[in-house]
């Protein structure tokens, strides 16, 4: 006897008749009484990139020969895959089932999996029957999977380079593909992060698929709200994994300091009398590329000296200024005092008082 | 445990050398020296107990399907002094499916079994008591004997044979080729069969000391039983 069960089928029953009987009952009701292996048999019909990247779609295609007399029903036939090792983690490119087999007839299988790893792969047939897989792994395929080439058509850059805190800075580049398949991806980025772990990512796109040759362009515009340093790069993310494409650039955003120039202090006197109101009009720019808010723009006053008492003729604020943008003001105050007075610009920022005393005048109340 | 055995094992079974890889083609037709592969013989999954009452309200003559009303007792255990136990009548998938799981046997080499000896499956022989009482032909030799068993008052059969609707049926009397009251019956031809079955598997491959000892099952007595039939090709 070739198998206990067999054994034990002519001890209980020691015809050949009889036994031949439960042959031909338990083939025509359940299927096959030996193991499946021994006939289905497998031929593969198509054999995936042995090379393939990650991100690319394989193909595995196989048919199945029912060389029994009896047609098998499978609960379900699939393409096992395995990363690493023919026991490594689960990566079947599908199943599907069940399936019955007619005698002597052969049926076309084909599997597919978008690749989301590197490394070695194992690919091949199998059948569950009978709650037991039947392995076909010596038609098996062994692929090797690397990391997609997309290289920068253009290359990752910020703009612009000096970068002020509350500056809008924009992060771009362009992706071609080249490898000779589609690739997939879920996003494709560029993260950007402040001290090595506080997100300001730039932009992500996806999911999507590049086709051989064709390029994916990332552009985004994140406003960088703190000074300190910022890096940022380009990532791949796909079967929750992300993958750094080129290398990891890096600025370091600078505090913002008041950068004003001012101009055209003028008065609609010189020569004021007690009592009269005087206005001067000036102009104030802000000189940097961001925008900035100051407490108050005013006119000091002094009387008698530049440190005399105070004679301010007048204050307002909170201003904001927008990047490079030129303020006119006109402030306007009584003259209660005779003597001289020495006016000129003040800018309020943080607490602080900028003086352009260099632009200031000399008013001489004469009586 | 006794072993009663149908017959002596007596048929000459021919030498076939069949050398199979995976992926190649294979046997196609009846192999007498490999009926059965152990993996099938042993799957004690390939059916559930609902799915083996399906399987038999499908045969519409069925002689116990849920459908036409058949239930019998369930096996629950087994001890070498007290023989096979028994407790409330189930359907006819619960028996096989609660003997198979005891004995790791497929209920499906239970089931085609059934329907080598009595037809009970499909019905098509009739349902008479006497194809009941020996529905397996479980101690039944081919050197024949005809007993007489009753049950009830006075009778010497453990449980009904089998119950229909929910009636007891009794043994018919002074036919039966079984030869003795513990093996008459439905649920007990079943037990007696998947323990046989199981045990011929084992020993045929050398497993002298297998036994079932779990829960309510205590086949202790089994490495003492004597075997006497076929080995497998490696042992013989």
């Amino acid at each position: 006897m070739d198998t206990g069960a067999t054994a034990a089928l002519y001890w209980y029953t020691p015809h050949f008749n009889g036994n031949q009987n439960f042959y031909n009952i338990f083939t025509n009701w359940f299927g096959p009484t030996t193991s499946l292996l021994s006939g289905v048999s497998v031929a593969i019909t198509q054999q995936p990139d042995l090379t393939p990247a990650r991100g690319e779609t394989v193909t595995y295609g196989f048919s199945l020969t029912n060389s029994f007399t009896v047609p098998v029903t499978l609960d379900g036939i699939g393409a096992v895959g395995r990363l690493g090792a023919l026991n490594g983690a689960n990566r079947d490119l599908g199943w599907q089932g069940p399936v019955t087999l007619q005698p002597n007839t052969t049926q076309s299988f084909t599997f597919t999996r978008t690749l989301q790893d590197t490394g070695t792969m194992y690919i091949w047939p199998a059948a569950l029957y009978h709650g037991a897989y039947a392995q076909y792994n010596n038609w098996g395929s062994t692929i090797v999977i690397h990391g997609p080439n997309l290289s920068f058509s253009q290359p990752l850059t910020a703009s612009p380079t000096t970068v002020y805190a509350g500056q809008d800075v924009t992060f771009s580049a362009v992706l071609t593909n080249n490898e000779s398949h589609a690739i997939s991806y879920d996003a494709i980025g560029i993260p950007v992060r402040f001290y090595g772990s506080y997100s300001y990512d730039a932009v992500w796109i996806g999911p999507g698929v590049i086709q051989p040759g064709a390029q994916v362009t990332l552009s985004g515009v994140r406003t960088i709200d703190k000074p300190g340093p910022f890096t940022y790069w380009v990532s791949d993310y796909y079967g929750g994994a992300y993958t750094t494409l080129g290398s990891v650039s890096g600025f370091n955003s600078l505090q913002v300091s008041p950068n004003f120039s001012v101009s055209g202090l003028n008065f609609s006197t010189t020569s004021p009398v007690e009592g009269q109101s005087l206005s001067a009009a000036f102009t104030v720019t802000n000189n940097l590329p961001v925008g900035i808010d100051v407490g108050a723009v005013g006119i000091v006053g002094r009387l008698g000296t530049f440190s005399g008492p105070n004679r301010d003729l007048n204050w307002q604020g909170p201003v904001h200024f927008n990047a490079g943008e030129t303020k006119s003001f006109t402030e306007t105050g009584t003259i209660t005092e005779t003597g001289t007075h020495y006016y000129w610009i003040g800018i309020l920022y943080q607490g602080a008082y900028t003086q352009y005393n260099n632009w200031g005048s000399t008013i001489v109340v004469s009586h | 445990m006794k072993i009663i055995m149908r017959g002596v094992f007596a048929t000459v079974v021919g030498i076939f050398i069949a050398s199979f890889a995976l992926g190649q083609v294979g046997a196609a037709s009846f192999n007498q020296n490999d009926i059965i592969d152990d993996p099938i013989f042993d799957n004690t999954n390939a059916m559930t107990a609902p799915a083996i009452d399906n399987f038999l309200n499908s045969l519409p003559n069925s002689c116990i399907s849920p459908n036409n009303g058949f239930t019998s007792t369930d096996p629950i255990g087994y001890t070498p002094s007290g023989g096979f136990t028994y407790g409330s009548p189930v359907t006819a998938g619960q028996v096989l499916s609660d003997a198979a799981q005891t004995y790791g046997l497929n209920p499906q080499v239970l089931l085609a079994t059934l329907q080598k000896e009595e037809s009970l499956v499909s019905g098509s022989a009739g349902c008479s008591a006497s194809r009941y009482a020996t529905a397996l032909g479980y101690g039944c030799p081919d050197s024949g004997g005809s007993y007489s068993y009753s049950y009830g008052s006075g009778g010497n059969l453990l449980t009904p044979i089998y119950y229909s609707h929910g009636t007891p049926i009794n043994a018919p009397s002074g036919t039966i080729c079984v030869n003795t009251a513990a093996k008459v019956g439905f649920s007990e031809q079943v037990i007696h069969a998947a323990w046989l079955l199981k045990f011929g598997e084992q020993r045929s491959e050398g497993n002298v000391g297998w036994a079932v000892i779990k829960g309510n099952w205590d086949n202790s007595d089994d490495p003492q039983s004597c075997y006497a039939g076929p080995m497998i090709r490696a042992l013989s």
